[in-house]
Formats: C-alpha cells, structure tokens, sequence
C-alpha cells in the first residue's frame, strides 16, 4: 500500500556523494586517506579551521572513479558543499569535487534513477 | 534607507610583566586580529571583514592599552571568536582580554570613562612613594570634578528648543 512520508525539520546528518574529477590525462592515484585529507583542505582554506574540526566521515570511497560517500552534520552542509564546489587545485593540479546527490538517508544513496540503463532483449 | 549595523568591542591588551610598549599601532593590532581571523575562519572570514562596515581598530590607548575594534554585526561572533586566539602583536606577545561589546562609538566611549575611572583608585594601592600618591589623589579628584563635562561631551545636548 501506499504511504506518504512527510519528515518535518532537517536530521542531524545529511549524505553526500562526490566525485573528484582531474583533467584530461592527469594520472592521479588517490587513496581514501588523501582523499579526506583534500576534503580537509578545500574546508580549511575556504572556511578556516573552524569548519575543518567539524564532523566529515567518508563512509565508503571507490578508488577506480574517486566517487566517495560523505556523512556531514546538516548545519554544515552548505559551508562544506561551497567549499567542495570553489576547490579547484591540488598540489599544481587541477581538479574540481562533482556533487552527485545529496540526502538525509543514507538509504536513498542506494540507488540513481539516472544512472539506470534498459537492456533490450530482443525475442 | 537603513543604516550599517556595527558593533565595537572594547578590548585590554595584556602584556604580563613588560611595560608598556610605545611602538604599539592601529595597524599592528589590526594586522594581528586579521591574521588570525584568516586561520580560524579562511578566506570566507576575510573577505567578510573587508566588506564594508569593514573589521578596523578605532581607539587605541596606548598608555593604558586599551582598544576598539569595529566590525560588522553579521560578523561579530566571528571576530570575537577569533579575539582570544590573539597570542602576538608585532613580537610581543600578547593576549586579548574583552571588556564590553556596544552598538555605538558612543556608549563604547562612555564605558571607556567608566573603565578608566574605576582603575585610578586600583593605581592608588601600586603607590610606593607619597609623591606618586598625590599625584593619584590629584587625578582622582581631576576626575571626579572633570566627570560632568568629559559625559557632557558624550551626552546629547538637553537643551530645551
């Protein structure tokens, strides 16, 4: 049956999944340590160390595609997302963090309708 | 039309033991908070504090080292977040102690008088010889006596109309 949810003021914590894209034949082998430790940088240079003492958690991380799961605090979500967004250098190399989705539920993370394909079978 | 909505904190700088430092500048002072504003709030913070009412020193006292830093209501927690991290102006080290937080230059110069007269009777007990003493009790009457026209500068005229 169908039910409707309503959830009525923000949840502590919001997900984020992102991407970090280099340029075009940059060779770039990140692991999960560095790649916090970028998170950590974009936050410090834009907002200080008073955002980079905050909570960010990367709850899962793929190294083939650099995409990673973050869990933030909500108050912080928008700081933390600006500072992402305005990160553009990383040791001489250009890069730029792609916000893919953004949720309070880790659940709904799960799945992408976008990144759905059909298969034809043909009979 | 609205006007800008500033906030002025009045702040001690605290030496320890030294004496008074007679190089001690606006600017210096300035360029202290600023550096500091820059690590603990990044470039965001900066560039909020640049943005008209912009983060200034106002007043400073040398003699009694007292301060005045204007900035932005928006702003003001950041800056006083950023006060106590303060550790050196120029070489010296130095910490920030703040005394009041006021809407205006106005009230702020008044708790300044206030401040400054509540002090000369704690200058009276450093005293060592009775030549310093009088000089003390000469200013504490000085004051007492100068009171109603140092407010009346810094009181709004009662004038009737």
């Amino acid at each position: 049956m169908y039910k409707k949810v309503v959830s009525k003021g923000c949840l502590d914590f919001c997900y984020m999944k992102v991407r970090l894209d280099f340029e075009e034949g940059t060779h770039a082998h990140i692991d999960i340590v560095a790649f916090k430790q970028i998170i950590l940088e974009a936050a410090q240079s834009m907002f200080g160390l008073a955002l980079s003492c905050s909570l960010i958690d990367v709850l899962i991380y793929e190294k083939s595609s650099r995409t990673a799961v973050l869990r933030i605090p909500n108050i912080n979500l928008s700081k933390i997302w600006s500072a992402l967004s305005l990160y553009s250098n990383m040791n001489g190399l250009s890069c730029a963090f792609r916000i893919l989705q953004i949720s309070p539920h880790l659940m709904a993370l799960s799945g992408n309708s976008r990144l759905m394909s059909l298969e034809v079978v043909e009979h | 039309m609205v006007r800008f909505k500033n906030r002025y904190i009045v702040c001690k700088l605290e030496f320890g033991c030294r004496v008074t430092l007679p190089d001690l500048t606006q600017d210096a002072v300035y360029r202290a908070i600023a550096t500091e504003l820059q690590v603990l709030h990044g470039d965001y913070g900066t560039a909020c504090a640049r943005k008209y009412p912009n983060l200034t020193v106002q007043y400073l006292n040398p003699s009694t080292n007292l301060v005045m830093v204007r900035c932005s209501r928006d702003q003001c927690k950041q800056i006083q977040s950023c006060l106590p991290f303060v550790k050196k102006i120029g070489e010296v080290d130095v910490f920030l102690h703040t005394l009041h937080l006021a809407g205006t230059i106005r009230s702020c110069m008044k708790f300044i008088v206030r401040y400054h007269k509540s002090q000369l009777p704690l200058l009276m007990s450093e005293c060592r010889n009775p030549v310093e003493r009088k000089k003390v009790q000469e200013m504490l009457t000085d004051s007492c006596a100068d009171s109603g026209r140092t407010l009346g500068l810094l009181e709004r005229s009662t004038t009737s109309q």
